[in-house]
């Protein structure tokens, strides 16, 4: 994912809200990291924040649990896009808001399933790989993202 | 003498850590000119113990400070060093000579992104193996070699052609900010001026 948003630039999309699961220790100082070199502000959040959420399944995880821990995650998701309404979203989005979604690099010849279900929703579904490109007729490919 | 870097990203891969730890995967290391080992063990408590146990087996110290156990292989004499998570492994990734990833698309394309010949192994026992995919794929370009399970993990060591390799090429840093822009309906030409 960071290795997506470095192409992006500072601008024009701000304040960038970065979402991330509970249990993820790694990322936060890599988020940083990115910014510093777009040159934000991290003392600002005019610029970007970072929230977290529950994740909705661990790897490895029974699916029986993750029926439990994926509604929390969706309360804490739904209750996000209240609080922080998106101009513009990668993954989740409301009505009236541009939904991008941008498939996993590890996605090669089958959708995920977020994939599966934003791909009716999303108002532009990016591909990494030509094999889905070739499978999805609305899937947009420009080579490889990340 | 070379050195080695095994990486199980942020998750938990007990099999592949066993494998690398376990003589037969030294015996060829050692055989193919690697004298150290570096091991990032992931977030599994069982990884850990299978490294502190090797550790005192070889009778060598405890944890040092900065959290990672170093011991040498009795019989091959390999240095290693074992460790949990890093906030970077860049440093580690640029010091191999050559790295065994598990198939995570982060860890497979910091490694390519540094040119350092690769082996891929692939997580049989995860649910949902879409991470076979993407290291099948790969190995198609000829940009890396795939083990599909631990237990390949020697004979692949072995018998592929590291020098074959070929380089991934980079991604158009552009593309996706155009992407976006596009969806926003904001001029594309505003990008590049940036």
């Amino acid at each position: 994912m960071l290795r997506l948003l470095a192409g992006l630039g500072p601008k024009p999309f701000r304040p960038r809200l970065y979402v991330l699961a509970e249990s993820d220790t790694t990322s936060e100082p890599r988020i940083h990291e990115l910014e510093r070199q777009l040159g934000s502000s991290s003392s600002s959040s005019t610029d970007y924040r970072i929230t977290r959420i529950p994740r909705s399944r661990e790897v490895g995880q029974s699916w029986i649990s993750t029926v439990i821990t994926t509604l929390q995650a969706a309360t804490s998701s739904l209750a996000l896009l209240c609080t922080d309404p998106p101009d513009m979203a990668r993954l989740a989005g409301i009505v009236s808001t541009r939904i991008v979604y941008v498939e996993s690099f590890a996605r090669v010849n089958s959708l995920s399933l977020s994939g599966k279900i934003l791909y009716r929703i999303a108002d532009c579904f990016v591909v990494q790989w030509p094999q889905l490109a070739a499978r999805y007729p609305k899937a947009v490919f420009r080579g490889r993202l990340v | 003498m070379h050195h080695l870097f095994v990486t199980v990203g942020t998750t938990e891969f007990d099999r592949l850590v066993a494998a690398v730890l376990a003589p037969p995967f030294l015996a060829a290391a050692a055989a193919a000119g690697f004298g150290s080992l570096a091991v990032q063990l992931g977030r599994s408590p069982a990884a850990w113990r299978m490294a502190t146990a090797a550790a005192a087996a070889a009778a060598a110290a405890l944890p040092a400070a900065d959290g990672a156990v170093r011991w040498a292989d009795p019989a091959t004499g390999i240095a290693i060093e074992a460790f949990t998570l890093k906030p970077s492994l860049e440093p580690d990734m640029r010091r191999a000579a050559r790295i065994v990833s598990h198939a995570g698309a982060g860890s497979v394309l910091e490694a390519l992104d540094l040119h350092r010949p690769l082996l891929v192994v692939a997580n049989p026992d995860l649910m949902d193996n879409h991470q076979q995919e993407l290291a099948t794929a790969l190995q198609r370009l000829g940009v890396l070699v795939c083990a599909d399970s631990p237990d390949d993990l020697v004979r692949v060591f072995e018998s592929a052609d590291f020098e074959a390799l070929v380089p991934l090429g980079r991604p158009d840093p552009a593309a996706f900010s155009s992407i976006m822009l596009e969806a926003a309906g904001l001029p594309i030409a505003g990008a590049s001026a940036q």
